[in-house]
């Protein structure tokens, strides 16, 4: 539990969507219009969320989870349906312009600055609409151009920029104004590896310098697991898991995954091996045409490798703690609600 | 709105001119384009009432040189929606693809920093246009021109620029309130079918709701009448208070109706 | 040679594809209730309404009878018609082409074995239909509370005369949109053009005033032009105040429109795709 007064706080927050629903056939199509078939879609269910000052909280869970609803509601973009979200300690749909300037959003997929024109300028609009002094605006322009080294593309449209160098203008308008609360909406979609980590380690820094609240959704657990403190998973509008990442590590630190290449002659994977594994206590969690990863307790890797090597013409393999990705499929997969560590 | 948040806003509406300078300095035949598009826009109104007048000297107590002020004032304030108000014609598109989300979250009122984004310098092309027809039909419907009628007249572009920006936010009311539904663009069609027309075709009581309460016929003749004298002064001070009351109900109807947004499913 | 011959080929194919295209429209544009209801019913009602006290406005000033031949009556009749045809013609909103190019959404299209014309039928047939049976209900809704005032045709001949003209007008006017949205692959914006079509082809069709009541230079000019044989002929045809003779040469000047205006539609078309990027925002 945090000792730190919260900074945004969710209490039995719900949103719930209505749906047009139509029904089949042309005469479904006239009845749907005389008389409209709505199904109600609920996107949030029950969350319950506090988040301390300068926190990085990764927020993660499949299409339609209701990531992005969440943010929306915490953000003040859209009303929850029932519960109550506060974000500085008021109500999130009823912000105050003073409480705005203490925040931020960034959605990956869809453009916040102007798009015909250069993003300096759409800086020097966001300055006036954040009321940042001139010489402060100039400095953070300035140091944040260079942090994610697009300087020289400050004076060129937007749309012509790279996917990667507009989010990265998007970010410079998003910490312009030095916010306490970022929300970062799948921030590095679409974008390359080099620009992926240096989005990534400028968020890290901005945080460790200016103690900035980072809430950030994302389908990439590199994301999540280079940047973020505390970990959310979202699962159809229910919180699956709440807390940290190292918690989480230590429920299954004491599994490893390993992951066999197979020779081209090497006999295939099949149903009737399982109870090869059942010895051990592995469990296979992908299978691909020629390679095999499994999860098997530590202390039966070394066994378990060497069977390994008489079942199959093994090419390569690799032991790994467990990536952080397979402790996820392993949530989901059970679909256990774990307790906030 | 304080004062503070009042001079932030015009440092806003500036930064909105100056991108909007930079847009347009790209894309000229959009430019002349759009210029031409109004002036047509402007003639086929001109060309509807010359020919009505050409069989008649007087429609509902106004006469020719009368109308060409009333539709001066039409041209003015629909020159202001272009230089100023252009992005809410998208609004209802906008709404549905949920668009509106990152004026949410900013620092400002949502209605100005969403419906005057699009500052458009063509725009002020046409407001030289229409201000040139506007004294033009001033100069020949009134004997002198005075240093009191220019007041009166500034004041009564003032109004008109009001009166519009308040149906603007009324039609955007409608898209919000049944959503999605392009309801808008028929009140826009609604409300220039009564603007361009005196409104004392239409009986007392109608009337009075057009110039008053749903105010469309204010977009035109209550700047004109004020400045062919068919207000007194304090009958000029009540319609313009009250319009101005009317205004502000109108925007703080259109942030109750915000809750309405739905943003897109995501 | 070769391209007809395939053309044809396909022809039956596309003429099949025709009705769902056709429901597929009909279920975008019902898709917003209210929306749908305001502006198939009640769209270009409001102007003839207002329009009807600026004639009684202008009666009563004058105290004449008649304005050029056509009495108050005539003229609300007149009116009538006009908001009945003006609900049969597309409007630049009936096709979001030029949006389609600029965000780069064409691509869809051009990957589909149908040709892009066959969806562009589809929507004015589907447009057509929905429109006809909204003009209709508007006609029989005023018939009903207004009998003796309401206009009725002056004959069968008459209104399948000016049911031709419209179909072949209202075809043309799609056409001239298509044209004009396609200029989209060159300019970075057309929806001002769109509109400024729009004016002048309003004042040109007498949808704002009737061509009868304008100077008689200006009427010889539109008695050229489709819009003025799409909407003002149709009318005056339904009123009785046009015959057969007219009727023909209207044909003749539509039919004529048609052609040249498919025949740029399709030239616009094939030019502009050799320019699309398939790229947008």
């Amino acid at each position: 539990m945090s000792i730190h007064p919260s900074i945004l706080e969710c209490r039995s927050v719900g949103k719930v969507y209505s749906a047009q629903v139509r029904g089949a056939g042309t005469l479904g199509i006239l009845r749907g219009f005389v008389r409209r078939q709505v199904r109600e879609h609920v996107a949030l269910a029950n969350i319950d969320l506090a988040v301390a000052p300068g926190e990085i909280v990764g927020l993660i869970g499949a299409n339609g989870a209701g990531k992005t609803t969440l943010v929306k509601c915490l953000t003040g973009i859209i009303p929850a349906s029932s519960g109550r979200c506060e974000l500085f300690g008021h109500d999130a749909f009823a912000l105050t312009r003073a409480d705005k300037r203490r925040l931020s959003l960034v959605m990956g997929q869809r453009s916040q600055l102007w798009w015909d024109i250069p993003a300096i300028d759409s800086f020097r609009l966001l300055r006036e609409i954040y009321q940042v002094d001139a010489a402060r605006f100039e400095r953070r322009v300035r140091e944040q151009a260079e942090r994610l080294d697009v300087t020289d593309r400050l004076q060129v449209q937007l749309r012509q920029l790279s996917l990667g160098e507009r989010m990265k203008m998007e970010i410079i308008g998003a910490f312009l104004h030095d916010p306490e609360v970022v929300f970062l909406d799948e921030p590095t979609i679409g974008l390359d590896l080099l620009s992926q980590e240096t989005i990534r380690t400028f968020l890290r820094e901005v945080n460790r310098e200016r103690r900035t609240t980072v809430i950030l959704t994302s389908h990439d657990m590199a994301d999540i697991e280079e940047t973020c403190d505390r970990l959310v998973i979202l699962e159809a509008g229910r919180i699956l898991f709440d807390g940290d990442l190292v918690g989480l590590r230590r429920r299954f630190v004491g599994r490893r995954a390993v992951e066999v290449h197979l020779e081209a002659n090497s006999r295939p994977w099949s149903a009737e091996l399982d109870g090869e594994l059942e010895r051990f206590g592995a469990v296979l969690v992908r299978e691909a045409p020629r390679a095999l990863t499994f999860e098997v307790d530590a202390e039966h890797c070394q066994p378990f490798i060497q069977h390994l090597f008489d079942l199959f013409q093994v090419r390569d393999l690799a032991v790994e703690r467990q990536p952080l990705e397979n402790l996820i499929r392993e949530i989901f997969r059970t679909g256990e609600l774990v307790e906030a560590s | 709105m304080s004062a503070n948040a009042f001079v932030q806003h015009l440092r806003i509406a500036g930064q909105y001119a100056r991108i909007g300078v930079i847009r347009k300095s790209q894309f000229r035949v959009e430019f002349w384009s759009q210029v031409v598009m109004d002036c047509c826009w402007y003639a086929s109104h001109v060309a509807v009432f010359e020919v009505l007048y050409a069989h008649v000297d007087d429609i509902a107590g106004w006469n020719r040189e009368q109308f060409r002020v009333l539709l001066g004032f039409l041209f003015v304030s629909d020159a202001f929606m272009m230089v100023w108000l252009g992005q809410m014609w998208r609004f209802w598109r906008d709404l549905k693809d949920g668009k509106l989300d990152s004026f949410r979250v900013r620092p400002g009122a949502t209605l100005f920093l969403y419906g005057f984004q699009q500052f458009s310098v063509e725009g002020c092309v046409n407001m030289a246009v229409a201000m040139t027809y506007l004294a033009y039909g001033i100069g020949r419907a009134c004997e002198h021109v005075t240093l009191g009628l220019v007041l009166v007249t500034l004041i009564a572009v003032a109004v008109s620029w009001w009166v519009r920006t308040i149906l603007v936010t009324f039609y955007g009311l409608v898209d919000l309130w049944l959503l999605g539904s392009d309801a808008g663009q028929f009140v826009n069609e609604a409300i220039h079918a009564v603007a361009d027309r005196p409104a004392d075709v239409f009986g007392a009581r109608v009337r009075t709701f057009l110039l008053y309460i749903l105010p469309v016929g204010a977009l035109t003749q209550v700047p004109a009448g004020m400045v062919l004298g068919r207000y007194t002064p304090l009958g000029a001070v009540v319609a313009v208070g009250w319009l101005g009351m009317l205004g502000v109900g109108m925007f703080a109807a259109w942030n109750r109706g915000f809750r309405r947004y739905e943003s897109a499913m995501g | 040679m070769s391209r007809a011959r395939a053309l044809a080929a396909s022809l039956p194919e596309e003429l099949h594809l025709l009705p769902y295209v056709a429901a597929y429209e009909w279920r975008k544009a019902t898709a917003f209730r209210a929306g749908f209801v305001l502006n198939a019913l009640l769209r270009g009602v409001p102007r003839p309404v207002v329009m009807t006290l600026v004639y009684l406005a202008m009666f009563r000033s004058t105290g004449a009878a008649e304005i050029r031949g056509y009495t108050f009556v005539d003229l609300v009749h007149f009116l009538v018609w006009t908001a009945a045809i003006q609900k049969c013609i597309p409007d630049w909103r009936s096709l979001d082409l030029a949006e389609q190019i600029f965000d780069g959404y064409v691509t869809k299209y051009l990957v589909m074995p149908v040709s892009y014309f066959t969806l562009l039928w589809g929507r004015f047939l589907q447009f057509t239909a929905v429109q006809l049976l909204a003009a209709a209900a508007f006609w029989c809704a005023g018939a009903l509370v207004l009998h003796s005032w309401w206009p009725q045709p002056v004959s069968a001949v008459a209104l399948a005369q000016a049911a031709t003209l419209l179909a072949l007008g209202t075809g043309c006017y799609l056409l001239t949109y298509f044209i004009l949205n396609c200029l989209a692959f060159w300019l970075d914006v057309v929806w001002s053009l769109l509109n400024m079509f729009m004016f002048v082809a309003a004042f040109m069709s007498g949808m704002l005033v009737p061509v009868a009541l304008m100077p008689r230079a200006v009427r010889g000019v539109l008695e050229v032009t489709f819009p003025y044989w799409t909407v003002n002929a149709p009318v005056e045809l339904l009123l009785g105040r046009l015959g057969p003779a007219d009727f023909r040469f209207g044909l003749a000047v539509l039919a004529t429109s048609f052609v040249a205006l498919h025949g740029l539609a399709f030239v616009t078309w094939r030019r502009g795709l050799r320019r699309y990027a398939g790229v947008g925002t």
